[in-house]
């Protein structure tokens, strides 16, 4: 499908809540009411996916991009705080949250100080609008199954809908294996890359 | 999702489209809270934060062509 709906139905969202008003609570209740309902259609072609490759195939492949995500963010983090002169336990922690910025900033900020709080905050919360802005592409010139990674703990729930919509709801099942199992280890994670010394 | 399992033999619906419909509709809702909550502008350490992002997104996705078998 065209990756350019996707961008323009997240940049027109972007405008309008910059300058039009909808009650944020509202807001909320229908994207969780609505990620409900995808994952609840999903669930068919999960029962398809299920019947043709059983469910080990699936876990297997979910496993397999976790531990992707998680080398690759936490090489990512290393790499960074090399070039901003950051600590590199520092960069990792940041990186291991792997997208879901609204545990890894205020875990950060209670662990080591707002800065880095701050910083773990706002990487994370860029994961997921570059992934917004980048998955369409890569699933069509790369691979839809590979670029879950980019998403990292937000594949199932609020990046879900760019990889449905452009990787096809197939993929979607593994998916939300991948974002099941990296949600679960990145505060362990962070904690982990926090032991290191400085 | 366990029931989408069970319900799965009896609709005809296109459930493709309906899927994609729902996720356009997200996208849009997923933009519009982006930008209303302010979250765009904290400024400072954008350009560190992005740094990592980008690095961290770069390198998992290459991870996940060398262990998928997909990298040319």
């Amino acid at each position: 499908m065209t990756p350019w709906y996707i961008l323009i139905a997240f940049i027109l969202g972007v405008i309008y809540g910059l300058f039009g008003t909808l009650p944020l609570n509202i807001v909320e209740n229908v994207i969780e009411g609505s990620l409900l309902l995808m994952v609840f259609i999903v669930g068919f072609e999960a029962a398809k996916m299920l019947k043709k490759s059983g469910f080990l195939t699936i876990l297997r492949a979910g496993l397999r991009l976790t531990v992707a995500t998680i080398i690759g963010s936490a090489m990512g983090g290393f790499f960074a705080a090399l070039i901003l002169g950051l600590e590199p336990r520092l960069g990792l922690a940041i990186a291991l949250g792997m997208g879901w910025y609204s545990m890894a900033g205020p875990l950060l900020m209670e662990a080591v100080d707002v800065e880095t709080g701050v910083l773990g905050f706002l990487a994370n919360f860029l994961r997921e609008i570059l992934t917004f802005l980048f998955y369409p592409y890569l699933a069509k010139k790369f691979s839809a199954k590979a670029s879950i990674t980019v998403a990292g703990a937000t594949s199932m729930d609020t990046t879900l809908p760019v990889i449905i919509y452009s990787g096809g709801s197939k993929i979607a099942t593994i998916a939300l294996v991948h974002g099941f199992l990296t949600t679960l280890l990145a505060p362990l994670l962070i904690e982990l890359a926090l032991l290191l010394p400085p | 999702m366990l029931l989408g399992y069970f319900f799965r033999e009896k609709t005809k619906i296109n459930l493709e489209k309906v899927v994609s419909a729902i996720a356009l509709i997200l996208i849009f809702l997923i933009g519009f809270r982006v930008s209303s909550n302010g979250l765009l502008f904290l400024a400072g350490y954008t350009y560190q934060a992005f740094i990592v992002a980008i690095f961290s997104i770069i390198l998992s996705f290459i991870f996940a062509l060398l262990f998928e078998g997909e990298y040319r």
